[in-house]
């Protein structure tokens, strides 16, 4: 059932089971598992079923750190952000579970194998099942095209999987108005999780709309679901008892803010021949109803070896250069790119013979080659509470993104491994385009990707969630979503947040029984 | 002065070059450039005269572009504006990875041996970087001797 919490009547009372604060993908999930299982879920949802310009302000906040907008990463509707979400699908690694000693606050409370039953029914949710992440025969198999084998022991080829994207609003919206034991309540903005006396646990939601209405949710269970930034807004707003914040008491809701840093023109590379180039490592390909594209991904030896951090980089097709355009150069870029396909033809190719290009015309190719890279935890990138307050009087977030030194040299030294790939097998040479690596590649930017804030670890000095992702010392509140990874990986963080949620859905449906 | 310049001038001699014995140089070297293409024709590179390796255009697709490649490395490692230094450097590198190999009778077997020395370098990072383009050593320097060879004279 689809309530809107506009046209209730002032100061309602909602009960349930299980209440979940917020109706995105996480939320949505959640809601969807238990739907059936006999428990009651009301989802409140501080959005709409359409994107609002008034709605949406109220994700505005305060930017200190890296230039990063707070509202445009994440959307206050049903659906949340799967809303603008691109689809890219690939499960963290296994290493980025582990406690590694060169990464600082590293370690999820286990290991990938606790989450490797839930990726399967999580890439169906997300309508990329089954998931061929890492099945290289499987590619080959189904495109037709023999890959290649790295040759430096640096990088592997993995393959990301593109949902449709998923919307989840449209997609499951349907499914929950029609489940008996679920409501979604609609244009609710949760401002306080009002904990009991002794903190130990949370006694209601407080919920306000913009026309002025003010209800309650009252539950035995409660999930926290409303994205990496709003999570910790949300237990830092929520301080009637807690001063510093619910679930705060060690100074640690809001901290740890990781983003992927993303990253593009930092390098191109030139390929004489482009049937070398097999179409999966330059362009999503379509093979038996799923689209993937190879990514190339750091060995976990060689992260071991050079004491580095995660990171991904593709790679697509950006111009081509025809035999009749070849005396005339457009500029220099143009003209290094010729010279460099000029001068290097016959070592691109595994004969001594020219180069025979695909089409009669065609000279070679240029392609551009994107990147982003995991960052390590660090307690100083962070989101707080500002000055500032919405529409609603709350305090918006001050965002403070930060990045390491750490951070920086990890993903040189992974961009300094695509020429030597390319190169040992002959496809190509590759330019670095950063003359100044001691800053950032620009412009840089993030993924809407936000992680870490209310960081997984069953110690609570170190963490806000335990390994069940409860609130350490709230008996009744977990959180969902991403802002739960102690570390980020280099994959994009949906396919695994839901891994996660479905993991929380199984707890729950065995603690509330 | 060019590097061209300066070579003709030592190949005469400063002081005792008449304009006659000048012009007869100049001559004998446009000559060496124009047939460049030869296999042992003489070129501009320094105080003495290069001799082209006999697998070098075997193995260069395009001399003005590996040329401008070339020039740009020697810029930044004027160590090797030799190209008895590049020749010797490439051609020991060459008979490090394959010892029977024969540098002056078969010319494609060099040219395949370098294209697998270069892709060895690549795997074992064995690079240098020239105008940001990341090239193997053995690379970089066939591309140097290119420009030296291949450098105008006046």
């Amino acid at each position: 059932m689809f309530t809107d919490a506009r046209t209730l009547p002032d100061q309602t009372s909602l009960e349930a089971d299980l209440a979940i604060i917020g109706g995105g993908v996480a939320g949505i999930t959640l809601a969807r598992t238990l739907a059936g299982s006999g428990i009651s879920v009301c989802v409140v949802e501080a959005g709409g079923l359409e994107p609002d310009p008034e709605v949406q302000s109220l994700y505005e906040g305060e930017n200190t750190g890296i230039d990063y907008s707070p509202s445009a990463t994440r959307l206050r509707l049903f659906g949340g952000s799967s809303n603008h979400w691109g689809g890219y699908c690939r499960p963290l690694d296994a290493i980025d579970f582990e406690q590694r000693d060169w990464v600082p606050f590293s370690g999820w409370p286990f290991a990938i194998d606790e989450l490797i039953p839930y990726y399967e029914p999580a890439a169906e949710i997300v309508e990329v099942a089954p998931g061929r992440f890492d099945d290289r025969k499987y590619w080959q198999r189904v495109t037709g095209e023999k890959l290649p084998g790295l040759a430096t022991g640096r990088m592997r080829l993995q393959f990301v999987q593109f949902s449709s994207p998923t919307r989840f609003g449209s997609r499951y919206g349907d499914e929950l108005k029609a489940a008996a034991n679920t409501r979604i309540l609609l244009n609710a903005n949760v401002t306080r999780i009002s904990a009991s006396d002794d903190a130990r646990g949370v006694k209601r939601l407080a919920i306000r709309t913009l026309n002025g209405l003010t209800h309650s949710v009252k539950a035995r269970y409660y999930v926290l679901a409303a994205g990496g930034l709003e999570n910790a807004r949300i237990l830092l707003l929520s301080n009637n008892v807690i001063q510093a914040g619910l679930g705060n008491q060690n100074d640690l809701v809001g901290r740890f803010f990781m983003e992927h840093p993303h990253m593009g023109g930092f390098a191109e590379m030139v390929v004489a021949d482009l049937n070398r180039l097999p179409k999966i490592l330059r362009e999503r390909v379509m093979a038996e109803g799923r689209s993937a594209k190879a990514a190339f991904n750091p060995t976990q030896a060689f992260l071991r070896e050079h004491r580095l951090l995660n990171a991904t980089f593709m790679m697509g097709v950006a111009g081509k250069y025809s035999a009749d355009q070849l005396p005339e150069a457009a500029n220099a870029n143009d003209t290094a790119r010729r010279d460099m396909l000029m001068a290097a033809r016959r070592f691109l190719t595994d004969n001594d013979d020219a180069v025979k290009p695909g089409h009669p015309d065609e000279f070679g190719v240029w392609l551009g080659i994107g990147g982003s890279c995991e960052q390590a935890p660090n307690p100083d990138s962070r989101v707080s509470l500002s000055t500032q307050h919405d529409a609603l009087d709350l305090a918006k977030i001050k965002l403070n993104w930060r990045l390491t030194e750490q951070d920086r040299l990890s993903f040189y030294t992974h961009l300094h491994s695509l020429p030597l790939e390319f190169g040992a097998l002959g496809i190509g040479r590759l330019r670095e385009m950063v003359a100044d690596q001691s800053d950032w590649p620009q412009p840089l930017g993030g993924g809407s990707h936000h992680m870490g804030t209310t960081r997984m670890s069953d110690d609570p000095l170190r963490g806000v969630v335990d390994h069940n992702c409860k609130v350490h010392a709230v008996d009744n509140l977990y959180v969902a979503g991403s802002s739960v990874f102690p570390t980020s990986g280099a994959s994009n963080p949906t396919l695994t947040l839901v891994a996660l949620t479905l993991r929380l859905a199984d707890h729950l449906k065995g603690r509330i029984r | 002065m060019t590097a061209g310049r300066r070579s003709l001038l030592s190949t005469c001699g400063i002081r005792r070059c008449t304009r006659r014995t000048f012009l007869l140089s100049a001559l004998l070297s446009l000559t060496a450039y124009g047939f460049g293409s030869n296999r042992y024709s003489l070129a501009n590179s320094g105080p003495e005269p290069c001799v082209e390796p006999p697998w070098l255009w075997k193995t260069i697709a395009d001399r003005q572009s590996a040329a401008r490649i070339g020039q740009a490395y020697l810029d930044a490692h004027p160590e090797y504006r030799h190209c008895h230094t590049l020749i010797t450097d490439i051609e020991r590198t060459l008979k490090r990875q394959d010892t029977s190999i024969s540098l002056t009778t078969d010319a494609n077997q060099t040219a395949s041996a370098l294209q697998r020395l270069l892709r060895q370098e690549y795997a074992h990072g064995e690079v240098v970087s020239v105008a940001g383009w990341v090239l193997s050593k053995t690379e970089a320097r066939l591309y140097g001797l290119v420009a030296m060879i291949g450098q105008p004279l006046l």
